[in-house]
């Protein structure tokens, strides 16, 4: 039987909501600043100048932007931006005169994430609800897509590579970090939402 | 396979940039990795590679010109 995907994603917005909602609660997983300094190489003095309520959430799996960073007016997008360390992050490296669309399912995210656009004064960040599989981004519009520790919870990935093509200019960049298999989930596993979402 | 996906869609220049292996121990820091989840990968994965059940891989690739 296959996943059923309006379940999963039910599931993924109730952890994330209780992520950003309560950050330090102690999670089985690490989240914070703190980890994505000393696991993931960010820069500590940039995590720094970024409000509490952008960097305690935060629970990616690797640092997309270390990978290069965006240039000044260009525009990004950041698949399932949460509360946005990288959508921030990215923000200050493309200036005023760029963009940063950050995209996330979760309600939480987007009220948390607007109000630290606000917080901060980074208006060059737009937050937009969707989903990782038919994002709200004009076709061929994007020079950078981002994504961190978010693909591997779509049950369709082939369509948020399609998705992120899509939106990219010709010779647009995509840099993503996440978690892969070797090998295919049995399908007991696909079938646990539990298992898909944690 | 995962370099396969993107090509698939058009990208290119897709490049594997880091590949950390992620043991149990480790999974079990991230939020997309539940404890049943955990339970289930230690019964089920024989215990000479519960060292290197997943890997974290930083990506790049290139929208096609």
């Amino acid at each position: 039987m296959p996943v059923d995907t309006a379940e999963l994603r039910r599931a993924i917005e109730r952890v994330y909501t209780e992520v950003v909602n309560d950050p330090k609660k102690g999670y089985h997983f690490h989240t914070g600043p703190e980890y994505a300094v000393e696991r993931l190489g960010y820069i500590r003095e940039e995590l720094a100048d970024l409000p509490d309520g952008v960097t305690a959430p935060f629970a990616g799996v690797g640092n997309p932007l270390a990978m290069g960073r965006p240039r000044p007016g260009e525009t990004v997008v950041d698949i399932g931006a949460g509360s946005g360390m990288d959508s921030f992050l990215a923000a200050k490296a493309v200036g005023a005169a760029g963009k940063v669309i950050a995209v996330d399912m979760t309600e939480a995210m987007l009220l948390r994430g607007r109000e630290n656009v606000a917080l901060t004064g980074l208006a060059q960040i737009d937050y937009r609800a969707g989903l990782a599989e038919s994002l709200p981004v004009d076709d061929a519009s994007v020079d950078l897509v981002i994504s961190n520790g978010v693909i591997n919870l779509s049950p369709d990935k082939d369509g948020v590579f399609r998705e992120a093509f899509r939106v990219l200019r010709s010779g647009g960049r995509l840099q993503i970090a996440d978690i892969v298999v070797h090998k295919d989930i049995p399908p007991a596993g696909r079938e646990d939402i539990a298992i898909w979402t944690a | 396979m995962l370099e396969r996906k993107l090509v698939n869609v058009g990208f290119d220049r897709v490049v594997l940039r880091d590949r950390r292996p992620f043991g149990l121990a480790t999974l079990a820091r991230y939020p997309i990795f539940a404890p049943e989840f955990l339970d289930f990968v230690e019964r089920v994965v024989p215990p000479d590679r519960h060292d290197a059940l997943v890997y974290a891989v930083d990506v790049t690739a290139t929208a096609a010109t």
